[in-house]
């Protein structure tokens, strides 16, 4: 290119145009470079929007936690299934389409199903859980309008073993029953992201205990019973069965009383299983020691009552030899010994006098008497006039042998290291003694069917009748036995229950707890003492204690 | 001069338009292949769950017991079958007078030594 010459003023301009110029292409270049840069931005974001989008995550797939035993076997979870709907606006032909589902589906109804098609809404459920295979058949049907969602559905894989306690959940997965209710925002928080609900319970223990409830009912061709295996040292539920059970899979087909769960609904006068802490008490408050005894030579008369004794010994009783036989007039004295007010605060410490906290949805509070008076003490002093749930039975008996120690019952697996909610209630003594005396009445008493091999067994049994119509029936028993073992180092506690048992051939002619709920109780222990880990021990020798150590916060 | 910047232009252009293209493409693929990916993990999941439901069903404690009741010939374990190692006796440590023990089921033949007793503990 050839420059001309260009006077002065022209060279100027031509200058000033060609920083204009470069001006230009500046700017053009810079918006160009800004263009690229944003392009090969937005390329570089698209990737990483692909890597990250859309992972689901077991917590927004899964509704509800699974439920499991204390290690880890499935008690309830959620499997996915299809359900089949209807668009009936697209439904051409409901009549024909109604008589071919049916021909898949023969437990649905042909003419609600025809009315649902026909109905013009833009959704009807048809059926909720369809199998793999209905599902295949469906689609081949090849209606238009019928359309599949994908659920999931709440199973129970072991069944009827831990129904009770477990629970069930309605068609749209709300908590029903059981801890499936008590504990349903827990369990579909997502917060927890999936992670399971792990119960006290043992579903090997659960199983021996259900089974031999179902064999002592039909034995006994009781109406029902019920027991319960608790760790006396941490509170925790290991064992809760109530008879006659239910498939929690199916819960509507079994009768509503199946579901009743006696273990905690169920309010019972206990009988004699009452004298432990009418001795207790007694021991506790000074009021007695245990050289000390009562005149149980006459049966006393108080208005329009009068308390006799079951075996009478008719003479004067020790402390030990009152429990030992079981006597209503003894007790009924102790229990005068210690007064009224008195009774009734120990009662209140034990927990008997309100409903118990646990982590399911049916709990009973206890019945209390109308009034307390000196009538009331005596009888409520045998277990009769106050009746309270099996489970609070349970737990203020871990506190007679534990060393005295309140531990409220859980259901929920309690970590190791935690420390344990405890109130003194009686000392440490005092429930020395306690189990030193349920043992007596095991190896001397009324509780001799319960001893197990290798497994001293403490225990103490109960037989109240039942009060029918304002009067107690004579033939209508609730039998029952709480064991505790090894019986001088308690680390377990079972109780037994059964609602109406009928004297057999073996029984002679009884059906009091000590012939009925007392072997069962025994065959419990038998079982479930080797699962536990427990070594048995000769029976003259006594081994050190080495229970698990507890912390204890005093909450009083 | 300016031509042959316009040439070059031209030519970054149409090479970066080809690359977008080229990473775009390959970007779409890949969310394919991730979304069949996370399909089969999600259907592999589903599959977990219902035979860990179905597993936890077949081994439930009542059906076990049933099942080794009608083909095993096994039994419970009693107390009398559960030991420790420190109540084993040693053949030096003892005489030999042994006087039966409660609950311990007869041996076969008179053994020579006493069972140490001690030393129990759970």
């Amino acid at each position: 290119m050839r420059t001309r010459r260009l006077p002065y003023p022209h060279r100027a301009v031509a200058v000033r145009r060609r920083q204009r110029a470069m001006l230009a292409a500046g700017l053009f270049a810079a918006a160009f470079a800004t263009v690229v840069m944003r392009l090969f931005v937005i390329a570089t974001e698209a990737q990483q929007v692909a890597t990250t989008a859309p992972v689901r995550s077991a917590a927004t797939t899964l509704t509800r936690a699974d439920i499991v035993d204390r290690d880890g076997r499935l008690l309830a979870t959620e499997v996915p299934v299809d359900a089949l709907y209807a668009d009936a606006r697209h439904i051409w032909d409901p009549k024909e389409a109604a008589a071919a589902l049916v021909s898949i589906l023969p437990e649905l109804d042909e003419a609600s199903l025809e009315r649902k098609l026909s109905s013009g809404l833009a959704f009807v459920w048809i059926k909720r859980d369809l199998t793999p295979a209905q599902y295949a058949q469906v689609r081949s049907l090849g209606i238009a309008g019928l359309g599949v969602r994908r659920e999931t559905k709440r199973v129970y894989p072991v069944g009827r073993t831990a129904a009770h306690v477990v629970g069930f959940v309605d068609i749209d997965n709300r908590g029903l029953a059981g801890v499936e209710r008590a504990l349903d925002q827990r369990l579909r928080d997502p917060a927890r992201g999936g992670a399971p609900l792990t119960l006290s319970l043992d579903l090997r223990v659960q199983h021996v205990v259900a089974d031999e409830l179902a064999a002592a009912s039909e034995e006994f061709r009781a109406v029902g019973a019920t027991g319960i295996v608790l760790d006396v040292h941490s509170g925790e539920v290991l064992a809760m069965a109530s008879v006659p059970d239910f498939d929690p899979n199916h819960p509507a087909d079994s009768p509503a009383e199946t579901r009743f769960n006696r273990a905690t609904l169920g309010v019972y006068e206990m009988g004699s299983t009452f004298k432990t802490f009418t001795t207790a008490m007694a021991l506790d408050a000074g009021v007695v020691t245990i050289r000390d005894g009562f005149d149980a030579s006459q049966p006393i008369r108080i208005g329009r009552f009068t308390i006799s004794d079951y075996h009478p010994e008719a003479r004067w009783l020790s402390v030990p030899e009152i429990f030992q036989y079981s006597s209503n007039i003894g007790s009924a004295r102790m229990a005068m010994a210690t007064g009224p007010e008195r009774q009734r605060a120990y009662l209140s410490r034990f927990g008997l006098l309100s409903a118990p906290a646990i982590e399911i949805a049916e709990v009973a509070p206890p019945l209390l008497p109308p009034q307390w008076g000196p009538v009331e003490t005596m009888t409520i002093s045998f277990g009769h006039g106050l009746a309270v749930s099996p489970l609070q039975t349970a737990t203020a008996m871990a506190a007679m042998v534990n060393g005295g120690l309140m531990i409220p019952p859980t259901i929920l697996k309690r970590s190791p290291e935690g420390p344990v909610r405890a109130k003194r209630v009686i000392s440490e003594d005092v429930s020395a003694s306690m189990r030193t005396l349920l043992r007596l009445v095991v190896s001397e008493g009324t509780g001799g069917k319960a001893d197990v091999i290798g497994y001293p067994v403490g225990g103490k049994t109960g037989t109240a009748e039942k009060a029918q119509g304002g009067r107690y029936a004579r033939k209508a028993l609730l039998s029952s036995f709480v064991g505790v073992f090894p019986a001088l180092q308690p680390r377990y506690l079972v109780l037994v229950l059964l609602d109406e048992p009928q004297p057999t051939a073996e029984t002679h002619g009884y059906a009091t707890g000590g012939w009925t709920a007392a072997p069962t109780c025994g065959r419990i222990i038998a079982r479930i003492a080797p699962m536990l880990g427990l070594i048995p021990e000769d029976q003259a020798v006594a081994g050190p204690s080495d229970g698990p150590q507890i912390a204890v916060v005093n909450d009083q | 001069m300016i031509q042959a910047l316009n040439l070059a232009t031209l030519a970054l252009t149409i090479a970066l338009c080809f690359g977008l293209y080229k990473i775009t493409n390959e970007t779409r693929q890949a969310q394919r292949d991730l979304n069949a990916i996370e399909q089969k993990i999600e259907a592999e999941r589903e599959t977990i769950d219902v035979l860990r439901a179905e597993w936890s069903h077949l081994v439930r404690p009542a059906r076990l017991e049933a099942l080794s009741e009608r083909h095993l010939a096994l039994q419970s374990v009693s107390a009398t079958q559960i030991s420790t190692l420190d109540r084993i006796p040693f053949r030096a440590d003892l005489p030999s007078a042994l006087p039966p023990l409660r609950g311990v089921p007869a041996p076969a033949f008179v053994p020579r030594r006493k069972p140490s007793l001690g030393g129990v503990s759970f």
